[in-house]
């Protein structure tokens, strides 16, 4: 765990840890103070009910960004400094080297996303929201699906290919999870060979818009569909399986 | 090692876990919904159309993968799964070996595909918000569709032919017809507006010579418009409005029959004045037409003629 440790200790120096996180938050602020003018088709969004899935898409899409940022570079940067021959003479596998970056990677991914949900939580008490304010750590679990997905499949990527590379792949993964719904729907509605090739790329990308829509469902009090939870976990599992099946080869 | 075989383990009963709590194939929600569709059925036949019965058309649920084709069996719903014939979210009366069959996303697509695109009361795609739509919902869509069915089943040649050369072959591109036609042309668009407000007016109005006045109204800025025109584009509005608009009109008194007459007010009624680019206002337009012609002259479905546009037949009731 010393690895991961001293990883996370790195990575909370990082400038873009906090120019992300610190805009995420101002908005979030800004959002809940009620001097935002939002509106869907024409009509203002101030209820608490219709604030709450604004919140929750920006703290999941920001959460997702940072997890790829945060995870992008730590194992090649590893590599390049040349420092993993300090972990081989103490008798470490690259499973465990790779195992404890990549974990480092996620906490630091999901203490972002607790920040966030700390100003959601502020914004529930501020609303009365009691109710909600009691369900936000199975809330954050929820939402932290899509973070710990994002954040291991960068990790896994990049022992294998370039940090611009596996960033890159993850970025589609995002955009195609984020809009899966609407992906999905054009699939359906374009046809063809187009509307085939569409199907078949979102079949291997999680839907990770609807982790946002169950967070939101559930801090809400509405059911939460089980499948689904275990579905993002199940995905999470098996992306973690390569961090013992991929190894890299050192000149 | 061990380890590895107690994470292995665990991934084992994990992905157990996870097809377990699955559902596959058609949820039980669709047929609970094409249940209630085929329940309805006593209180459709009030409405008049004759011989016009769900039962006698399949629907095919697409869930963006397969098509499952629900009939009804001596008195039970029957499920069967298809290769999709469509494979497009799209609600329609298709024809599938020689017979017409009615074709709508699953209730669970639907509530996506609304979601996604954020549509409310404007545009083609639907009256409702995703939050809106449900299980009376999805049933009146079962019957807006089913309605297409028996029109294209009874009156195919007929309608067939409201639709002048030019545009004859158009077939799905008509809607571009009203993009190019109507809502560029901010003239016709301001008669639209003032004819809507006359039909809203019409259908709210509690006396029968009030409606009628209206009517009349209503006619005088619709002749002012059409002459703005040509006969092939005004094809194209006529069939929107008899083709569509009776279908909606099926579909708002069968959503009235589940919600009763306050929320089918609210949805269908109480904003109709709205002047919407698309051709979702013929729905609306042709919707008002018949729920005055059952004021006027309540046998109005018997014998229906396509080959007539519905203000022509409600003209022709008012002189009566």
């Amino acid at each position: 765990m010393e690895i991961m440790m001293t990883a996370v200790k790195e990575k909370l120096r990082r400038k873009e840890l906090y120019i992300i996180g610190g805009i995420a938050v101002l908005l979030l602020f800004f959002l809940s103070s009620g001097e935002s003018s939002l509106s869907i088709n024409g009509e203002m969004i101030t209820d608490f009910t219709m604030m709450l899935p604004v919140f929750l898409t920006i703290i999941h899409f920001v959460s997702c960004v940072l997890a790829i940022v945060l995870s992008i570079g730590t194992i090649g940067k590893e590599y390049e400094r040349k420092t993993s021959h300090l972990i081989w003479i103490r008798g470490v596998s690259q499973f465990q080297y790779h195992g404890q970056l990549a974990l480092s990677n996620l906490m630091i991914s999901l203490m972002a996303q607790f920040v966030f949900f700390v100003v959601l939580g502020i914004y529930c008490i501020g609303q009365g929201q009691m109710q909600c304010f009691f369900r936000m750590i199975p809330a954050y679990l929820i939402t932290g699906i899509s973070t710990a997905i994002l954040s291991l499949l960068t990790s896994v990527l990049s022992i294998v290919m370039p940090a611009f590379a596996a960033g890159v792949i993850s970025t589609v993964v995002l955009v195609g999870g984020v809009f899966h719904s609407l992906l999905g729907i054009a699939a359906g509605t374009v046809g063809g060979a187009g509307g085939k090739a569409l199907k078949y790329l979102l079949s291997v990308i999680p839907d990770l818009n609807n982790n946002a829509k169950m967070s939101t469902d559930f801090l809400l009090g509405k059911q939460v569909s089980v499948h689904d939870i275990l579905v993002g976990v199940l995905t999470i599992y098996l992306i973690s399986w390569f961090l013992v099946i991929l190894k890299k080869k050192e000149a | 090692m061990k380890g590895r075989i107690l994470y292995g383990i665990f991934g084992m009963v994990l992905a157990t876990a996870t097809v377990l709590t699955g559902s596959y194939g058609l949820s039980s929600q669709n047929i609970e919904i094409y249940k209630e569709a085929l329940n309805l059925q006593d209180k459709v036949d009030e409405l008049g159309f004759e011989g016009f019965s769900l039962a006698d058309y399949k629907v095919r649920c697409y869930d963006g993968s397969y098509d499952y084709v629900l009939s009804a069996e001596d008195g039970e719903a029957v499920v069967e799964k298809e290769k999709s014939i469509l494979q497009a979210f799209v609600g329609t009366a298709y024809e599938v070996e020689g017979e017409y069959q009615v074709i709508v996303p699953s209730v669970e697509r639907f509530q996506e595909l609304l979601s996604a695109l954020s549509v409310g009361s404007s545009g083609d795609i639907a009256s409702f918000s995703a939050e809106q739509y449900g299980v009376e919902e999805q049933a009146a869509t079962i019957w807006h569709e089913a309605m297409h069915a028996w029109q294209f089943t009874r009156y195919e040649e007929q309608i067939q032919n409201i639709i002048k050369a030019e545009y004859s072959s158009l077939d799905g591109n008509l809607g571009n017809v009203i993009t190019d036609y109507i809502d560029s042309n901010p003239q016709v668009v301001s008669l639209y507006k003032q004819e809507l407000d006359c039909l809203k007016k019409a259908v709210f109005a509690t006396s029968i010579d009030d409606k009628k006045a209206y009517v009349l109204q209503y006619r005088k800025l619709e002749e002012e418009r059409r002459q703005l025109l040509t006969e092939d584009v005004l094809s194209v509005e006529d069939y929107y409005e008899n083709v569509e608009g009776m279908a909606y009109y099926v579909e708002s008194k069968v959503y009235e029959m589940e919600k009763g007459w306050d929320i089918y007010k609210e949805q269908y009624l109480n904003e109709m004045q709205l002047y919407t680019e698309g051709t979702h206002k013929y729905y609306i337009i042709g919707m008002a037409k018949c729920l005055l012609l059952d004021e006027f002259q309540n046998d109005w479905k018997n014998g229906f003629d396509f080959t007539k546009s519905l203000s022509e037949i409600l003209y022709e009731n008012i002189v009566r």
